[in-house]
This record gives C-alpha cells, structure tokens and sequence, in this order.
C-alpha cells in the first residue's frame, strides 16, 4: 500500500472512532439514570442474586418501554449495572466501592446478603447514595440511617401475620421447632418467627441453628423431634437446605406441618425432598395460581415467563425495588438522592398507599427503626398442592412486631 | 436421652461414618503415593454426582451402571490431570497443592457455567423406611452404609492382595526402591490417581439421592475428609477407616445433645490429637522424596 493510500485509510478510521466515541458518550450522558445493583451471582447465593439480576433488567426495560423516567422535563432510561458480591461482604464493599467511585452511581439496589450490606452501608450512607435493599438484616440496617429503604418486607413484619393465618388453618398447631442457618440472616429470622409463634399463645420447643454447608440434618432433628412439635419454621434456609430437612424429618417419622417465611418454589424442593413430602408446604412465595393471586402479580409472571422462560421463585421479592425508587424519583420531580428520600418519608408519615406487585404496600416500621423506611406490603401465603404453588391467602404485615420474650440467638 | 434416642443416634451415627470414610479415602490414597494433599478431591466428588445426575437423572441409565461409568470417567479426568499437572510439579510439593486448588476452582467455575447454579435433584432409588421401636433408618441410607462399606473393604484388599494394589503401596514407601524393582512409577502414581478420582466420584455418585446436586457440593465433604485423613494419620487407609467412625459418632451424639455448637468437637480433636500424636492414629513417620 503506498504511503498517500496508508493515510487515507488511518485518518478514515481516527475519523470513525472519533464518531463513535461522541456518539456513544453523546447518548451516555445525555438520557441515562445509572442504577448500580449488588448482589450473589456465583457462589451458594447464586440462585437468588440472578432472580434479583433478572427482575430488576425487567423491571427496568418495562420502565424503559413505557418511555422512561422523566424527571423537571428530562426523560431519561434506566440502566442497571450489576455487579456480584459472592454474598460476602468483602466482595459486597468491592462492588460498592465500584460502582459508587468508578461507575459514578446515585442509586443502589440490593443486596439479598445481610453480610454485605453491613459492610457497604458506612460507604453508601457517607455518600449520600440512595439504597433500596433486599435484605433481612436486623433492625440496625435501618435504625439511624437515611438513604437506606428497604423494599422486601423483613421476616419481623411477616411473622405475626402468617402464623396468625397458619393457626386459623391449622388449630392443632401448638408446638413449634424454628430451624435456621447460624448467621445474620438466620438470627434475623428466629427473632421475628419465634417472637411471633409465642405472641401467638403457641411455643417454641426447639431453636436450632446449622453451618451453611450441612448436608446432614439428621442429628439436629433427632434433637428436636424428641420434643414434639407440631409444625417446623424454616425461615432462612435456603430451598436446598429446606428440601433437606423436610425430607430427612419425614424419614425420622415427623408428620406435621411445614412453614417457611421465604420462597420456596416446589420444583426447587420437590424433587429433592420428595414430592409427596412437601405436599402442604406453606410459604410466603407465591405462584401465578390461586385465589389470593392479584391480577399484577399475574402479569409479572406472565412478563418474566416471555422474557426468561423459566421463573426464578426469588425475582418477584426483588421486582419493586427499582419501582420503588423510580416512584421517588418522580414524585420528588428530582435525581437528587435528599430530595427522593424526603419524598419517600412524607410517605411513610401520611401513610400514602402505593401498588407493587403484591398489591398495595406503605412505608412504616418508625415504631421499631426509627424512621419509615420499611416498605410493608401485602403478604401472600401460599401452598403446595399437587406440585404447584397455589396461593390461598392474604394478609397485611405487622407494623409493630409481636414483643420479644427473650434472645433467640 | 432415651434409649430410642440413643439407638436413633447410633445407626445414624454408623451412616455418617461410612459416607466421610467414602470420601476419604481417595484423599489419603493420593497422599500416600504422591504425598500430595489434592485440593481438587471435592470437585471431582462434584463430578460424580453431576454423572450420576446426568447418566442416571435425566438420560434413564440405571443406576448402579451411572455410579460406575460416572467414576470411570473420573478416573480419566484423574489420569489427564495427573499427566498434564501434577506429575510436572512432582519435585515441588507446595506448588503441585496449589496447582490443586486451581484445578478445583476451575472445574467448580466451569461446572457453575455448564450446569448453572441451581440445586439439581437425583430421585430417590431406595425409598421406604424401616423403622424398629420408633427407631428409623432409611433405605436409602442403608443401601449407602453397604455400598461404602463395600468399596472401602474392596480398596483395602486390593491394595494388600493384587499385585497392582502392592506396587502402589512400593510407590507410597519409596519409589525409588519400586523404580529399582522394575515398578513405572510414573504409571502407578497415575493409576494411584485414577482409583483416587473413581472413588472420589463414586462417593458423589452414591450419596447425590440423599443431598443435592451442585458445583458447591464438594465443599463441605473435602473439610470433613480432611479432618478424618489427619486424623486416621496422612497416608493410612485403615487410619481413614478408624478416624471416619471416630469423627461419626463424636459428631452425631455431640451435634444431638449440644447443636450446632457440636460441629467443633471434630476439629478440637484434630486439634488435641496432633499435639500428642502428630502423626494421626495409625499414621506413619514419612520423608519426602
């Protein structure tokens, strides 16, 4: 190639690169809200951190779709950058610190792990980041804090409506047995269900914890059937773990009923446990079936289904987080994080309704955070009947939880 | 505790040991011949029973036959990665253990990306339960019991009775003696890795219709195969033998009477008996070749 023929050609492509990087940082700057999100892509989380992944990209193209957010006359598209936290919380600063000094974001959702989140928070609170998570930690996660909300509704919210519901069903249940992992989540869990269970006029008989990992539960359950309880509550266990332990608790010959405040979709657990062993099931995860299913969630099903195919049971839990925040953003008329969470609290003091997808949710919890940054919804209970989940009721959280009689943990 | 306790403890005690002495031994025997600790045990465990998922799960071979080709085709991936790994770092024993655990995080990585991350079911084979006096025991447990128990009395023969099984034991005493004898020991420390790998996978395969099926599925067997193998004493079959009953029932009746707090006990005891006995129950005095 001669030199004159040599120029051409590489001022032709400086030319077009140049054009593609005023283009792209032209359309980047211009009409994007960035959304960082943190939570489990690998590792024993993995399942729930991709139904978080997924709900929110879905959420977010739905939003998108419908013309984006527009905010003092800006329209603008949501873009969601996911990164994974291994559900630790080394992995969960890393992230945080990613997204919040490289990626430049304003606004986290996420994440599921307890662990996590207690570690990013001073990093996110400090820098005025406005954070819509999916965890379960305890009561600290809120207490004091403003950018922090919470969208899935912790177990201590849930606890006294479900089992109030479970014991209008089931009248015999008076002797329960909690089992759980021996962590943040797993604390948070036996706190709010036994704190519940005993406000309830029911007793807790056995408490017990198990190392993430345990494979053989057959000595913890040996323990606790020696004690006679009517119903198990697994809330915590993830749905391998709760597979298992239903499993081995009707090989040691236990009869009665199973609850878990959580998802357990039954072809997670099903095939595992043996279908005809969790046949009764109750949870509060919800499937697209049953009387109490509202219209909206039916259509999430519907949406995800198209878009995925197979339903992750987590990604429901997770879909309003960015609702959620989108609904801050355009009722403050602002992308100004103090001004979304002024929004967000007037809410919570006027007690102004909103609708998710369970159906309609307030901000509360002032009673026991301090503040109103619990988002409470609408509980779903559902059951497995013929290897499906059905959903046969509703109920609304507890604001104020039960009472604690004593420490779980 | 009652006596229906007591008894339900012991038999599920006596399951529990034989599946840790299952997943030892392939542990120890790549100890004894390589004097390496392989870190990658519990992925190739994950192996098996994502084989048996496959073989016996999803494509209706039966299952026994799954287990088998499932191990079979272990010990090929055990022969590979002896030849292209292991082998090279034979004179540098801290880099062919780290080279393990590289190798495990991969095969765990690729398995996350091939077979993703959700929990996989293998049916139940035995169902049915026995139960004697409020005591229970379930089939499928039982069938496990007898088929570790078999496995482990088969290894221990042919490493005392076979002429390949004493030319591995030439290899673990001193090679170069076996070298000198007229012994490959190139060859034997990859048939030694090959049985190593089978047997791991075999373990994976056996007990995938009691738990589930997922890349992380090694994790927590490895910890417990490595507490029995330093136990029983680096290299000793019989050793593995004797410590994974000692770890089964410490664990059983300390995790029934006490809970989770029981798990450490198995650890406090590797702990005491190393102070006292370095070289584990019925371990020997080695040197590195």
């Amino acid at each position: 190639m001669n030199r004159t023929k040599l120029f051409v050609v590489l001022g032709t492509v400086a030319v077009l690169l140049c054009a593609i990087v005023w283009v792209g940082s032209a359309v980047a700057k211009e009409k994007t809200i960035l959304v960082g999100d943190i939570n489990p892509l690998t590792g024993k989380g993995a399942y729930w951190g991709i139904g978080a992944k997924t709900a929110l990209d879905l959420n977010a193209e739905k939003i998108n779709k419908a013309g984006g957010v527009t905010v003092q006359g800006e329209t603008y598209k949501i873009k969601m950058i996911h990164e994974d936290d291994k559900y630790t919380g080394a992995a969960g600063v890393a992230a945080a610190n990613k997204l919040i000094f490289t990626d430049k974001v304003k606004y986290l959702t996420g994440p599921l792990s307890s662990a996590s989140v207690m570690a990013f928070q001073p990093i996110t609170e400090s820098n005025k980041v406005v954070l819509i998570c999916d965890t379960y930690a305890p009561p600290e996660l809120l207490r004091g804090k403003k950018y922090t909300f919470r969208a899935i509704t912790a177990p201590v919210h849930v606890a006294g409506p479900f089992y109030e519901w479970m014991k209008k069903k089931y009248p015999h249940m008076k002797k329960g047995a909690h089992i759980t992992p021996n962590d943040a989540t797993g604390w948070g869990s036996a706190q709010g269900d036994n704190d519940a269970i005993v406000a309830l006029g029911m007793e807790v008989v056995a408490n017990e914890y198990y190392e993430r990992g345990t494979e053989d539960f057959t000595p913890m359950l040996t323990r606790i059937l020696a004690k006679g309880p009517d119903f198990f509550a697994m809330g915590g266990t993830a749905p391998g773990d709760a597979a298992l332990i239903i499993k081995q608790a009707r090989e040691l010959g236990f009869k009665g009923v199973f609850s878990h405040i959580g998802m357990l979709d039954p072809n997670d657990i099903g095939p595992i446990a043996g279908w005809q062993n969790v046949e009764g099931v109750h949870s509060t995860a919800v499937g697209p079936v049953g009387p109490a299913c509202p219209e909206s969630m039916k259509e999430f099903f519907r949406d995800y289904k198209a878009k995925y195919g197979e339903i992750n049971s987590f990604a429901p839990h997770i879909y309003d987080m960015l609702s959620i925040l989108v609904m801050g953003m355009k009722k403050a008329d602002s992308l100004d994080g103090d001004k979304i969470v002024e929004v967000l609290e007037k809410m919570g003091e006027t007690r102004e309704e909103f609708q998710t997808i369970w159906g309609k949710a307030i901000f509360g919890g002032k009673g026991l955070y301090g503040n109103n940054h619990q988002c409470l919804k609408q509980i779903l209970i559902s059951e497995i009947q013929n290897r499906k989940l059905v959903t046969v009721g509703a109920t609304m959280p507890w604001e104020v939880p039960p009472p604690s009689v004593k420490k779980w943990r | 505790m009652s006596e229906q306790m007591f008894f339900q403890v012991l038999v599920n005690a006596i399951g529990l040991s034989l599946i840790y002495i299952l997943m030892a031994m392939g542990l120890t025997l790549v100890f004894s011949i390589m004097r390496m600790i392989n870190f990658a045990h519990s992925e190739l465990y994950m192996l098996g029973g994502f084989s048996v998922y496959f073989l016996f799960g999803q494509w209706g071979i039966y299952y026994w036959l799954a287990v088998f080709v499932g191990a079979l085709f272990v010990a090929v991936v055990g022969v590979f990665l002896e030849w292209a790994i292991f082998r090279p770092l034979r004179h540098d024993l801290l880099a062919a253990c780290l080279a393990s655990l590289g190798v495990g995080i991969m095969l765990q990585t690729g398995a996350l990306l091939a077979f993703g991350e959700r929990d996989k079911d293998v049916a139940t084979v035995y169902k049915g339960i026995i139960e004697v006096s409020g005591v229970y025991f379930p089939l499928e447990r039982l069938v496990i019991v007898v088929a570790s128990a078999l496995l482990a009395l088969a290894l221990i023969i042919f490493i005392n009775k076979f002429r390949l099984g004493q030319a591995l034991q030439a290899v673990a005493q001193n090679p170069d003696a076996a070298a000198l004898v007229g012994i490959n020991v190139n060859r034997m420390n990859g048939f030694g890795f090959a049985v190593a790998s089978g047997l791991a996978a075999a373990a994976g395969g056996i007990i995938s219709p009691l738990v589930y099926v997922t890349p992380y599925m090694g994790s927590t067997p490895l910890l417990k195969a490595f507490i029995v193998v330093i136990m029983g004493g680096l290299g000793s079959i019989p050793g593995a033998v004797l410590a994974g009953f000692v770890l089964g029932f410490i664990e059983q009746f300390s995790l029934t009477l006490l809970g989770y707090v029981g798990n450490i006990f198995g650890f406090l005891i590797v702990m005491v008996l190393l102070v006292f006995r370095p070289r584990g129950l019925l371990g020997r005095e080695f040197r590195v070749h």
